[in-house]
Parts: C-alpha cells; sequence; structure tokens
C-alpha cells in the first residue's frame, strides 16, 4: 500500500460574462453575514469557506500572513435568472488603525481585483469590540453598491485602477454577537443594497463550531434568500495537539577529554549501537560509513517531516556512540531517487551549543551545506533497493464548473500503482472513475482543444488516467535530470526531459523542462488526435525571508503555442503544513489574470499517528487553454524542494527536539 | 487547566492571605487529571538501594507523568531522563529545560540569587525574581518571555513525595509576564535544608506548569 494516505480536493473554472447583481460574498475575507468586517488579526490564520445559496455558490480560501493583511482567492458561481456567471477572484483586506480603548480599528478592503467579470467591490470598515459583541460599521463602492460592470476590473486584458473607491457607494453595518454557549455565535447586518423585496437588505446568521475549526452557519435575509455557509479555520502554527509530547530525544554526550581515554568503539559497534537506538524513534539509516576523523550517514524518519528534528537526533545518538576522535558528522539528505544535500556538522561546535539558550543558532552556526558527490567509497552499511509494487487508491472531490453551470461536487476514485525498478527508476499508471455526478459527453470539436474539450471525454466509465515510465539521475553533483514517457494525463501523452540546477548552499535552484505531447483520444485509452504540441518551460525556485516564503516562477512556450508566465507564492511550515497560490499570465489570453490556490495539511498536525500523510486542497489550477502545461511527467522540484538549505533552516528550531 | 492556573494567580495576587496560597497549591498540585494519565508505580526501595538520584515528572497539559534518573551533570545543571528519553533539566530546584513532556522549554536565564536555584530557605528569598524563559521558534530565533515573581510563604506541613512523609515549607509565587499573561507556582521545601522535594513549575504558555517531585536526592558527594 502506498505508504501516503491523502485526499485530494480541487476547483476548475472558466470565468462566463454575467450582468446581473446577485447575492456577493467577500471573497475570503473576513466577513459578518454578507457584509466586510475587520480581519482577526491573528497571523498565519486560514480559512476555507464553502457558500450555498439557491443562486449563488462559492469556494473561497482566505489567508492572513501578517497581523494586518488578509489575502482572499476565491471561485463564486451566480445564477443569474437567464444563466450563470462564474468568476475567479482575487482579493485584499488590510487593517489600517488598530483597536484602542476608545477607538475602533479601521480597515479596508479590494475585492475580484482585477476581476474581468463582475467588476471589483471596495469597502472601508470600521470595528468595535463591547464585551462578546463585535460591531462594524462602514461603506462598501462598486458591487457592494451595485455597481457591477466589468470596467471596474480589466479593459482588454489590462487590469484597470482608476474605478478603485470611486464612485456610487452604499453603507453596511453589523454586530456579530458570541453567545457565550460554546461554539455558538450570531450574527445581524444592514446593508444599503436594494434587492428585489425589499429596498434595504437585512441579514442574520446562527453559526455553530461543530468541533475545532469547522463552523457551519445558517443564513437568511430579507430579500427571500436562504443559505448555507461551511468554513473550516486553522492555524499552522497552533497545532491542535501540543509539540513534542511523543518520545523525547537520546541525550546528549558532549566529546570530552575523558571519553577520549576510554576503549574507543570500532564502526561496526558503532552502527549497531546507532541502528538501535534510532530505531526506537523511527529513524532508519540507509548508509553508513566511519572515516578517521568523519562519521557519514545518510538517515530518514518513516514518520516525521522535520528534517531539522530528524537530523538532530540522529547527531545525539552519534554524540554518545561515536569514539572520540571523529570530529565531523555528514549527514546526507535523500529524496528517493536522489542524495540532494549533505549537512557537515562540526561535533565541537554541537559541544558547545548544547544546553545554551541560544542552541539552535549555535547548532545551525556549526553546520554547512555541501552536494553529495557522484562517487562515494564504500561504506559499512549501506541498504540494497528491492524493487517492488506499491499501489493505493485515491479519493478525490471537486466543485466543479468545467463540466456543469455551477459549481457542483464531483467525485472521483484514482487507483493508481507503481513499481520501482531502481530508487531512480519506475513505472506507474492510474486508472479514474467519476462517481459523482458525471459530465454529459459533448462532440468532439473539430480541432482537438487544449483543455476546453475536457468534456469531449468518455464519462460513466473508467478510464486510463495515466501511464508512464520514468528515470531520474544525476548529470553532476549539482545537477539533476529526468526522462519521463507515456500517457501523462488524459489529455496528453508523449515525452518529457527536465533538467535542475541546484546547489545546497545557495537558497533557489533553476530548472528546465521540454516535453512534446500529443492529444489523447477521446474515445479510447491508449489511442491520440492528430493534435501535437512542444512546451519549453524555464524555471526559478526561491525561498525567501525568514517564514518558510516560496517563490516559483515558470516561463516559456506553452501547450497552445503561447508563450506564458506563472507566479507561485507560498508558505512552508516547518510542521509539513504548506499553502501556495498561484497565478499566469499568457500573451494569448483575454483576461488578465488566474489564480488558484493549494493547501497541504499534515495528518500529524491532528493526530500522533499522522505520519507524514497529508490532506490536499486546491482550489484553481489549469483549466483555460492559454498558459497551461501539461501535468503528470514528474518535475523534479517536488521531490528535491524538503532538502532545501531554506527549509531546513526554517524547521531549525525543532533541532534539539 | 491554564483557566484554574490563572484562576488561583489572580485569587492569589488579590488576597495575599495563607488560606488562600493552601487553595492555591491543591488547585496546581492536584490538577483534573485525566483519565488518560498513568501515574508510574515507583519501586523507591530499588531506587534507593542503586543509589540514584530520581525525579517524578508530571505534565498535566499533555497527560504525561513519568519517572526520570539523573544522567548528566552539565554547569551544574542536573538532566533527568526516563527511559522514553523523557526529561528535565534542574538547576537546584528550577526547572530549566524539558523535553517530551509537551511543547518543549529550552531554557531559563535567571537571576545569580535565584532562590530556586541556590535552594535557599523559606525565609531567604528575595522580594521579587526575573526570569526569562526560552522556547525554540521557527528558524534559529528564539521566543523569550520575561516574567516578574513575588513570592509568599505558607505553612510548615507533612507531604507524601512518592511515598515518603517530608517537612516541607510551602512557598507561592505570582508571576507575570510583560505581556500581562500571570501564573502560579507552588514550591515545596525541606524545613532545614531548603533543597525542593516537590515543585510545580510554568515552563511556557502552552505546555503550563509540570510538575517535579524529588524521589531521591542528587548528591554531588555520592
Amino acid at each position: 500500500m502506498k505508504s501516503f494516505h491523502r485526499v485530494l480536493w480541487a476547483i476548475c473554472c472558466v470565468a462566463i460574462p454575467s450582468s446581473a447583481a446577485l447575492a456577493e460574498g467577500l471573497g475570503g475575507l473576513s466577513q459578518a453575514v454578507d457584509t466586510p468586517r475587520p480581519a482577526s488579526g491573528i497571523a498565519e490564520e486560514l480559512t476555507v469557506i464553502f457558500d450555498y445559496r439557491e443562486d449563488y455558490r462559492a469556494l473561497s480560501f482566505g489567508f492572513q500572513p501578517s497581523d494586518r493583511l488578509e489575502i482572499g482567492i476565491s471561485f463564486p458561481a451566480y445564477d443569474t435568472g437567464t444563466g450563470s456567471s462564474s468568476g475567479n477572484e482575487l482579493s485584499f483586506g488590510l487593517r489600517l488603525l488598530d483597536e484602542g480603548p476608545f477607538i475602533p480599528s479601521l480597515s479596508a478592503g479590494i475585492v475580484g481585483f482585477g476581476s474581468d467579470d463582475r467588476g471589483s467591490g471596495e469597502y472601508i470598515v470600521a470595528g468595535k469590540t463591547f464585551g462578546s459583541l463585535h460591531a462594524a460599521v462602514g461603506l462598501g463602492w462598486g458591487r457592494y453598491a451595485l455597481q457591477n460592470t466589468p470596467e471596474r476590473g480589466s479593459d482588454e486584458g489590462t487590469i484597470r485602477t482608476d474605478h478603485l473607491f470611486a464612485g456610487d457607494t452604499a453603507p453596511f453595518a453589523s454586530l456579530v454577537w458570541n453567545t457565550g454557549i460554546e461554539g455558538l455565535v450570531v450574527a445581524a447586518e444592514y446593508s444599503g443594497l436594494s434587492g428585489d423585496a425589499a429596498e434595504d437588505t437585512y441579514a442574520a446568521s446562527l453559526s455553530y463550531e461543530v468541533f475545532d475549526g469547522l463552523t457551519v452557519s445558517g443564513l437568511v435575509n430579507n430579500q427571500d434568500s436562504l443559505g448555507l455557509r461551511l468554513s473550516f479555520q486553522a492555524n499552522p502554527t497552533r497545532a491542535v495537539l501540543q509539540d513534542n509530547i511523543g518520545r523525547g530525544p537520546h541525550p546528549y554526550l558532549e566529546n570530552t577529554a575523558a571519553r577520549a581515554n576510554r576503549p574507543q568503539p570500532n564502526a561496526q559497534q558503532v552502527f549497531d549501537l546507532l541502528e538501535e537506538r534510532l530505531e526506537k524513534e523511527d529513524i532508519q539509516i540507509s548508509r553508513f560509513a566511519m572515516g578517521d576523523q568523519t562519521i557519514d550517514i545518510t538517515a530518514s524518519s518513516r514518520s516525521d517531516v522535520n528534517v531539522a528534528r530528524t537530523t538532530g537526533r540522529v547527531l545525539r545518538v552519534l554524540s554518545a556512540v561515536a569514539p572520540a576522535r571523529i570530529t565531523t558528522f555528514r549527514v546526507t539528505q535523500n529524496t528517493g531517487a536522489f542524495d540532494s544535500a549533505v549537512m557537515v556538522v562540526d561535533r565541537a561546535g554541537l559541544d558547545r551549543a548544547i544546553g545554551q539558550p541560544d542552541a539552535a543558532e549555535q547548532a545551525w552556526n556549526a553546520t554547512s551545506f555541501a552536494a553529495s558527490p557522484m562517487e562515494r567509497p564504500d561504506a559499512l552499511h549501506e541498504s540494497v533497493f528491492e524493487p517492488g509494487l506499491t499501489y493505493g487508491i485515491l479519493p478525490s472531490f471537486k466543485a466543479d464548473f468545467v463540466t456543469s453551470d455551477s459549481l457542483e461536487l464531483t467525485g472521483t476514485l484514482t487507483a493508481n500503482a507503481r513499481y520501482s525498478f531502481s530508487p531512480q527508476t519506475l513505472i506507474e499508471g492510474a486508472l479514474g472513475y467519476r462517481f459523482l455526478n458525471q459530465w454529459t459527453q459533448a462532440d468532439p470539436p473539430a480541432e482537438p482543444g487544449i483543455r476546453s474539450d475536457l468534456t469531449s471525454y468518455t464519462p460513466d466509465e473508467i478510464y486510463l488516467q495515466s501511464l508512464t515510465t520514468r528515470h531520474r539521475f544525476r548529470l553532476a553533483p549539482q545537477l539533476y535530470s529526468r526522462v519521463s514517457a507515456g500517457l501523462f494525463e488524459r489529455a496528453y501523452g508523449g515525452v518529457s526531459g527536465e533538467v535542475i540546477w541546484r546547489a545546497p548552499e545557495q537558497n533557489f535552484a533553476l530548472g528546465l523542462e521540454a516535453t512534446y505531447v500529443q492529444k489523447r483520444a477521446y474515445e479510447d485509452w491508449f489511442g491520440f488526435e492528430d493534435a501535437d504540441a512542444t512546451t519549453v518551460i524555464g524555471s526559478l525556485y526561491a525561498n525567501v525571508g525568514q517564514n518558510g516564503d516560496f517563490i516559483i516562477l515558470d516561463a516559456g512556450q506553452h501547450l497552445a503555442g503561447d508563450f506564458a508566465v506563472g507566479l507561485t507564492v507560498g508558505r512552508n511550515y516547518s510542521n509539513g503544513w504548506r499553502i501556495a497560490a498561484s497565478t499566469s499570465w499568457s500573451e494569448e489570453t483575454d483576461a488578465p489574470l488566474k489564480f488558484g490556490a493549494a493547501l497541504a495539511i499534515p495528518l500529524s498536525w491532528t493526530t500522533p499517528q499522522g505520519g507524514k500523510g497529508t490532506t490536499d486542497l486546491s482550489v484553481g489550477g489549469p483549466s483555460g487553454d492559454f498558459g497551461s502545461r501539461v501535468s503528470g511527467t514528474g518535475l523534479l522540484y517536488d521531490e528535491l524542494r524538503a532538502s532545501d538549505r531554506k527549509r531546513i533552516e526554517d524547521a531549525w528550531g525543532e533541532f534539539w527536539n | 487547566m491554564i483557566k484554574a492556573l490563572l484562576a488561583g494567580a489572580m485569587a492569589l495576587a488579590l488576597s495575599g492571605c495563607m488560606a488562600t496560597l493552601g487553595q492555591v497549591g491543591q488547585a496546581i498540585m492536584n490538577p483534573a487529571i485525566d483519565e488518560e494519565m498513568r501515574i508510574p508505580t515507583v519501586n523507591r526501595a530499588a531506587i534507593e538501594a542503586a543509589d540514584l538520584a530520581a525525579v517524578m515528572m508530571i505534565s498535566p497539559s499533555s497527560n504525561i507523568a513519568t519517572v526520570g534518573v539523573a544522567i548528566q551533570m552539565r554547569e551544574g545543571r542536573i538532566n533527568y531522563s526516563s527511559n522514553d528519553n523523557r526529561g528535565v533539566t534542574l538547576q537546584g530546584g528550577l526547572v530549566y529545560a524539558t523535553l517530551g513532556l509537551g511543547t518543549n522549554l529550552q531554557a531559563v536565564r535567571t537571576q545569580a540569587d535565584d532562590p530556586l536555584v541556590t535552594e535557599a530557605a523559606a525565609g531567604a528569598w528575595p522580594t521579587e525574581v526575573t526570569r526569562t524563559y526560552v522556547l525554540s521558534q521557527r528558524g534559529t530565533v528564539y521566543r523569550e518571555i520575561e516574567t516578574r515573581c513575588t513570592h509568599v510563604q505558607g505553612a510548615r506541613a507533612q507531604i507524601d513525595v512518592v511515598g515518603v512523609m517530608r517537612d516541607v515549607v510551602e512557598v507561592g509565587e505570582i508571576c507575570k509576564t510583560a505581556e500581562g499573561l500571570r501564573f502560579a507556582n507552588v514550591h515545596y521545601l525541606d524545613v532545614r535544608s531548603g533543597r525542593i522535594w516537590r515543585t510545580s513549575q510554568w515552563t511556557g504558555p502552552i505546555q503550563g506548569n509540570v510538575q517535579v517531585d524529588v524521589i531521591d536526592q542528587f548528591d554531588p558527594d555520592a
């Protein structure tokens, strides 16, 4: 069985123009019922919201990268009465003034920035807390004043800004009361928006936190609208479980002069002790070599995603069992296919660090990074790889309006299998079946499309999602490469090659992928349509700042032959959380920006038995014909990034734990 | 548990009387232990026969209770570690660090005459003690929480410390951080030597108070 357990949520979307004004969401930003309220002010707070109403559905992500700023990405779908309208929106909220004993907080926000569908909406809102009651009052522009015009978003592919906070306004006000009954919150609000049933809108909601982080809300307003809202709220820095409740680390022993005078163990004795003690910590050794002054070890944890903590635990045991003459420990990171980095640790530096308040910083200063050499001398122990088969079943759910008119939940079951000939070479395949809300098969287009012809593929039966072979190898110590061939995804099959330059001591890597593909047949598993494409995409992968932040910039020729640029920004957490948002621009597209977001929640965050598994959620991603690349080729950085120097440094606070 | 500590601390700060100290001590030293927490059985005779310095460690916030023996002395601090490597580092009677009992405490910086470190008799404690708690954070930086503690001396008593009755003096500490967080420590000092037999000390905002019962004192001359 595959070692990971994942549930995949995704949403794909296409934008359809609209003209009518209906219920409006806040695009993932903080809200009372439907009107804005100031952000919580808690950095790293994350929210996923699903709104369901008769005429409006939306899936939204909200994230507060700092205590002042919140960012939302939202995928709303509106029933306009004569059709449907769906969007792809980016929103920002900023707290300008903090709440004081006598003054309210003041925030401003832009919802649907650059939207080519309904235009943007802007607001300013003042908020004040009175015990368990929070009151807010503000002014809205654009869509919050019934000015729903695409001109408030983009103009022939160019994002407009001259309309922001300009034009007609409408007032709003809200009260949110925490009842004191555990998990029960009541909200009421007024907005100056007119509707079919009344000149002004009054709304109320009743929310109940079912369990930690998951809230169900019932919504009602005087415009004859009822709704349901599910929201999941979490903070990656605030674990459900307390940290460090598992087995503690091995005691560290300094390399004192007294130890040098005792009988010294040989390499086999050191290895045996090391293996026995690390086994108790669920750490396995795949390679061990001992020289005159150096011990070289490749080790990995079966259950801990934190490379720094695993390394610290290995070094703690080494401190106790290594002969006194050993001055340097070399701990190699292995991704499965590659030895991706070597941490070279000065033993004397660790001796000085242990027990000090700044022990983590001192240990970091005693550590340097190097590339693993292409050839290494024989080791005392080296695990022998055994070829083998792994397999698993992966359910995924999509809130999908590519193949339906509204944001509709679909479910797919994917059975996958992989046979590994060596750590570098494998063949894998996946069969899929959409068990919930199939699409109606459309006639194949006269000319095969890029992505927009998805509904021409056969529904209602098991399909071959992918069947590929992949080989990964290093061309030089810092040059990683891959070749892949086969059916990469439902729509494309072909050949692909990739090279990544990545120096272990640097905080960035450069990659280049070239792929030639043929469009797969609409009706059968192995056939092809008469259409092909070549993509050549260069990538910059960079870890920036001190918060686990990263940027990925992709540029080059994409599937439609168009030149496109993709940008992904995100944040990695040492406990395995990962949050990312992406957008892309193509020279051919008529919409300026499309957005996607992805979230990985480690199972170890909620259960001690979680291991290295994650629950993955994503919204957006490739859906249009332009700026789209082939998926399933096996991009190398996905397996290299865990041993990035900056990521290890970000997790280094756990080194001694 | 945190609410109980805060409530106790507030009550003690407001009244300052001995009866309240007793109530706070009871609240802290007898936490509402979850059913899952098992207090290990201690073979005191075996510990004493082996001449091991040993402590019982109880972390109510994580439902962990375990026995550790002294395995190392580093810069005058004693490391106690259990079979599964959970442990505390004691500097005199001060809990300097914890491992595997919850969210680890990395270190505590304190003043030279901290009565917990010097193991001063109850009557010789300074008016106020400043301690700085160090907790690891993202990256190589660490979080420092400075606290100021004042103490209240309680009555002499006899308490059962892992099966042996000890003559002790009760001392309570009311502490406050710069951010306004309040917590309470309670210590039971040997009437004659001032050494700690039982102590419940705050070890961080998440892990909260950890209780240490000294089964057999560390003797540097042994």
